[in-house]
C-alpha cells in the first residue's frame, strides 16, 4: 500500500479564505462532493416520502393548498384579482411555484446544516456536498410542481411555448440567489437558533413585498417601492412571463440581478466553507 | 505555556516515509458557558469575514485549555492507545486529528485516508435500510458509489446481519447500528482509523472479531488511535500509548507504563500517597453530633493509613447532648478506584451490638482485627443511628487510604493467614529404624 504523500494541514491559521488556487480548490472540492451529495438527496429524498400516505403528492400540495386561498381570497374582493395578464389562478400557481423554489433554495443551507449536526460534529467530508443536496432535493420538487403548472396552463387554454425553456435561466438565478444568502446564514444557523426562526418571519414579509400573487400595486404604496428595490421580483416575473409566454417587462432588472448573484454566490460559497468550521467544532464542544 | 511551544524547534520527522500523523504543540480552548462559547463562535465566523487574524493563543473569559501543548507521532501499523479519565481531551484530541476541530495552537499534520469511529451510525437515518445507510455512511467516509458497490457484501458478511439488512435501521438494536457502523468504517480501509470507545458496545463474540479485524488492519499498515477505558483491550491491541491529565500528555510512551501510570493514578485519586484522611458532614440537630473520625493502628495511636494485613480501627467521637440508647454505628465503605461501585455496608445492629450513650463525649469504635481491604483510596459514608433507621448524624464523606508494601496482585482481598506443619504419625519412622 503506498501512502499519498500529500499532507493535511489543520493550523489555526489554515484559513480557508487565505488559501492559495482558492477558486481551483472550490471547484474540486464541488467536484469531489458530487458523489456524497448524491447519496444524501437520494436518502433524504427517499426517506421523506417513504412514512408518508400520500407520498408525492406532498410536492404538489403546497402550493396548490396557497393558489386556492388567494383564488378564494379574490373571489370575496378581499385581494384585486383583476388586470393579471393571466387567469389568476394559474397566474397565482406559477407565482407560488416560484417563490418555494426560492424559499426553499435560501431554507436549504441553513435546514442543511442544522439537520447534519451529528455528521458534521463527527466526520469530515466536503460540506459543500450537504448543500448541493438540498438543491437537488428543490429541483426534484420544482420538476414535480412545474408538470402541474403546464397541466394548469394547459386547463386554461394557454400551451407554453416552446421559448418557456428559457425560464430554466431565471430559475436558476433565482435559486443562486437564494443559495448564496442561506451558505452565509447557515454557519451562524448552526450555531443560534433565531437564524432559522428569523428567516421564517422574514421570508413571509418577503412573500408580500413580491409580486407573486398580484401583478401591479397601486403606485405610490410601499410595495410598490419594495417590488422595485426587490431583487426577487424581476427574475420571479421574467420566469413566469416565460413559462406562460407573456410579454417580457423585466428584462433588464432581471439581467442586472444575474450580474449581481453570481459574485455574491462566490462570496456565499467562500464565507460557508470557511465559517462552518467555527460552528462545527461548537456544535459538539 | 505557549512561548514555549512555539519555541519548539520544527523537527526533521516530517521527512520520515512512515509518518502517518504528527501533532505538534496542540492546543484547543474550550468554552464551559454555552452563552460565551455560541458567541465566540460568531465573533470568530466574523473575523473569518472580514479576514482579520483572529487571536487564538490567549484564553478569553470562561474559556480553559481542553488539549494544551500534546505532541505525538504515528507511523503506519502503529497502535496508539490513547488513556485519562472522562475529561481528559482524548475525544477532543481525535477529533482534532479528524480534521472535525481546528487547533488554536500548532498544528497537526494527516496523510491519507481518515476514518472515525466516534460514534457509530453518525448520520444512519433512522427510516432508510441497513443497506441504503451503508451507501450513504461509506459515501460520507469518502468512498465513490462503485467502489461501496464492490465492497457492500463484504461490509454486510462481516456485520453478520443479512437477515435484517433490508429492514429500516429503527428497528435495529443500538448493537446491531454498532456492528454495521464499524463494518463500515473498516472497509473504508483507511490509512488512519480513530476508535473512540465504541467497541464497547456489542456482544463479546462480534468484539473478538473486531479486534482480529483491527489486527488485520494494523497488519496492513494501517494506523490505529484507539480510545478504551478497558485496561486489557488496550495492552491487548496497542504498542505504545499517551496517558492525558487535564489536556496535557502525562506520560508518553510503551503501553504497560502508560496503563500502569493511569492505574496508579485511578488508585490514588491522582493525589499523593501519603494524603491524610478528610472528613466532610453537615451539622447536625438531632442532639448528637460526631464530632471526629479517626484511625488508629494495632497499639491505639493516631494514625494516617491503614495497612492491610494488620490491625487497624476506625473510631468515631461522639458529642451528645441527652441520652440515647440502642445506638449503631454503619459504616459504607468504597474503593474509589473498584470499577463495580460495589461497597462494604457494615452495622453494629446488624451484628448484634448496639450502644448506650450518655451526655457528653464517647467514642465509638469499628475494630478491625486484620484489614482485608486491598490497598487504595476508599471513600466511606458514616452514620451513627438508633435502630437502623433513625439516624443522628452522618459523615457523608470520609476518606482515608489503605496501604500495603507486598504484591497483592489481581487477588480480591487480602486473606489472612498462617503456615503451619504437624506430624501425624512417628511409629511407621521408629519402627524401620
Amino acid at each position: 500500500m503506498e501512502l499519498n504523500a500529500e499532507w493535511t494541514i489543520h493550523s489555526p491559521n489554515s484559513s480557508v479564505t487565505r488559501a492559495p488556487n482558492l477558486l481551483g480548490r472550490m471547484v474540486r472540492d464541488f467536484l469531489d462532493a458530487r458523489d456524497l451529495a448524491w447519496r444524501l438527496f437520494v436518502r433524504d429524498v427517499s426517506a421523506r416520502y417513504r412514512q408518508s400516505l400520500l407520498g408525492y403528492l406532498w410536492a404538489f400540495l403546497p402550493p396548490v393548498v396557497l393558489t386556492l386561498s388567494f383564488v378564494l381570497a379574490g373571489q370575496a374582493s378581499i385581494l384585486n384579482t383583476a388586470g393579471t395578464s393571466l387567469p389568476f389562478a394559474a397566474f397565482a400557481l406559477i407565482g407560488t411555484v416560484l417563490w418555494q423554489t426560492f424559499s426553499e433554495s435560501i431554507n436549504g443551507p441553513v435546514q442543511a446544516v442544522t439537520q447534519s449536526k451529528p455528521l458534521l460534529a463527527r466526520i469530515r467530508f466536503p460540506y459543500e456536498a450537504i448543500v448541493l443536496a438540498k438543491v437537488g432535493e428543490l429541483l426534484f420538487s420544482l420538476t414535480i410542481r412545474l408538470t402541474l403548472v403546464c397541466g394548469v396552463l394547459l386547463w386554461f387554454g394557454i400551451v407554453p411555448p416552446w421559448t418557456a425553456f428559457a425560464a430554466v435561466l431565471p430559475i436558476a438565478v433565482l435559486i443562486l440567489f437564494g443559495t448564496a444568502i442561506g451558505m452565509m446564514l447557515a454557519p451562524l444557523g448552526g450555531l443560534y437558533d433565531d437564524i432559522a426562526w428569523t428567516l421564517t418571519l422574514a421570508l413571509s414579509l418577503w412573500f408580500f413585498l413580491t409580486p407573486v400573487v398580484y401583478e401591479q400595486p397601486a403606485a405610490g404604496s410601499i410595495i410598490e417601492t419594495a417590488n422595485l428595490l426587490n431583487p426577487v421580483a424581476p427574475l420571479l416575473q421574467t420566469a413566469r412571463q416565460l413559462l406562460s409566454g407573456g410579454e417580457l417587462t423585466h428584462l433588464i432588472d432581471a439581467g442586472i440581478v444575474t450580474l449581481i448573484t453570481l459574485p455574491l454566490f462566490v462570496a456565499g460559497w467562500i464565507f460557508f466553507r470557511s465559517s462552518l468550521a467555527f460552528a462545527i467544532e461548537r456544535i459538539n464542544a | 505555556m505557549i512561548a514555549e511551544i512555539n519555541r519548539n524547534p520544527i523537527a526533521s520527522s516530517t521527512s520520515d516515509q512512515d509518518l502517518v500523523v504528527d501533532v505538534r504543540g496542540v492546543a484547543k480552548k474550550f468554552c464551559r458557558s454555552l452563552k460565551h462559547s455560541l458567541w465566540y463562535g460568531t465573533t470568530d465566523v466574523f473575523s473569518e469575514l472580514f479576514l482579520r487574524r483572529r487571536c487564538t493563543d490567549t484564553l478569553r473569559s470562561h474559556e480553559f485549555w481542553a488539549i494544551d501543548g500534546v505532541n505525538m507521532q504515528i507511523r503506519r501499523g502503529e497502535a496508539v492507545g490513547l488513556v485519562g479519565r472522562n475529561g481528559a481531551g482524548k475525544t477532543t484530541l481525535l477529533r482534532m486529528i479528524a480534521g472535525l476541530i481546528r487547533p488554536d495552537v500548532g498544528e497537526i499534520r494527516t496523510r491519507g485516508r481518515v476514518a472515525p469511529l466516534l460514534a457509530l451510525g453518525a448520520g444512519f437515518s433512522p427510516i432508510l435500510t441497513g443497506r441504503e445507510n451503508i451507501h450513504v455512511n461509506m459515501a460520507v467516509l469518502g468512498l465513490s458509489s462503485k467502489v461501496i458497490n464492490d465492497r457492500i457484501d463484504a461490509v454486510i458478511d462481516f456485520s453478520e446481519m443479512e437477515a435484517s439488512i433490508d429492514a429500516p435501521v429503527r428497528t435495529y438494536s443500538s448493537g446491531m447500528i454498532a456492528r454495521l457502523g464499524f463494518a463500515c468504517a473498516i472497509h473504508v480501509e483507511p490509512d488512519v482509523l480513530l476508535v473512540d470507545e465504541v467497541l464497547a458496545v456489542g456482544d463479546i463474540a462480534f468484539r473478538a472479531k473486531c479486534y482480529r479485524r483491527l489486527s488485520e488492519l494494523l497488519a496492513r499498515d494501517t494506523a490505529v488511535v484507539l480510545v478504551s477505558h478497558n485496561p486489557s483491550t488496550m495492552l491487548f491491541t496497542c504498542d505504545s500509548g499517551v496517558l492525558l491529565e487535564g489536556g496535557r500528555v502525562q506520560t508518553q510512551g510503551s503501553i504497560h507504563e502508560v496503563v500502569k501510570q493511569h492505574e496508579q493514578d485511578l488508585l490514588f485519586g491522582g493525589g499523593d500517597e501519603t494524603a491524610k484522611p478528610t472528613v466532610s458532614k453537615e451539622p447536625s440537630r438531632t442532639g448528637l453530633e460526631i464530632a471526629s473520625v479517626e484511625l488508629r493502628n494495632a497499639t491505639g495511636d493516631s494514625v494516617d493509613h491503614l495497612t492491610t494485613s494488620e490491625p487497624g480501627a476506625i473510631v468515631v467521637a461522639c458529642r451528645a447532648r441527652e441520652a440515647f440508647e440502642n445506638v449503631s454505628l454503619n459504616f459504607s465503605l468504597r474503593n474509589t478506584a473498584s470499577v463495580d461501585g460495589g461497597s462494604m455496608e457494615l452495622e453494629s445492629i446488624v451484628d448484634g451490638r448496639v450502644f448506650s450513650i450518655s451526655p457528653g463525649e464517647s467514642e465509638l469504635c469499628l475494630q478491625l482485627p486484620v484489614v482485608c481491604m486491598r490497598p487504595g483510596m476508599y471513600s466511606g459514608k458514616i452514620s451513627v443511628s438508633i435502630g437502623s433507621l433513625h439516624t443522628l448524624d452522618a459523615v457523608q464523606s470520609f476518606c482515608f487510604r489503605i496501604n500495603y508494601d507486598k504484591p497483592l496482585g489481581q487477588a480480591p482481598a487480602y486473606q489472612p493467614r498462617s503456615w503451619d506443619m504437624r506430624i501425624r504419625d512417628q511409629t511407621l519412622l521408629r519402627r524401620s529404624a
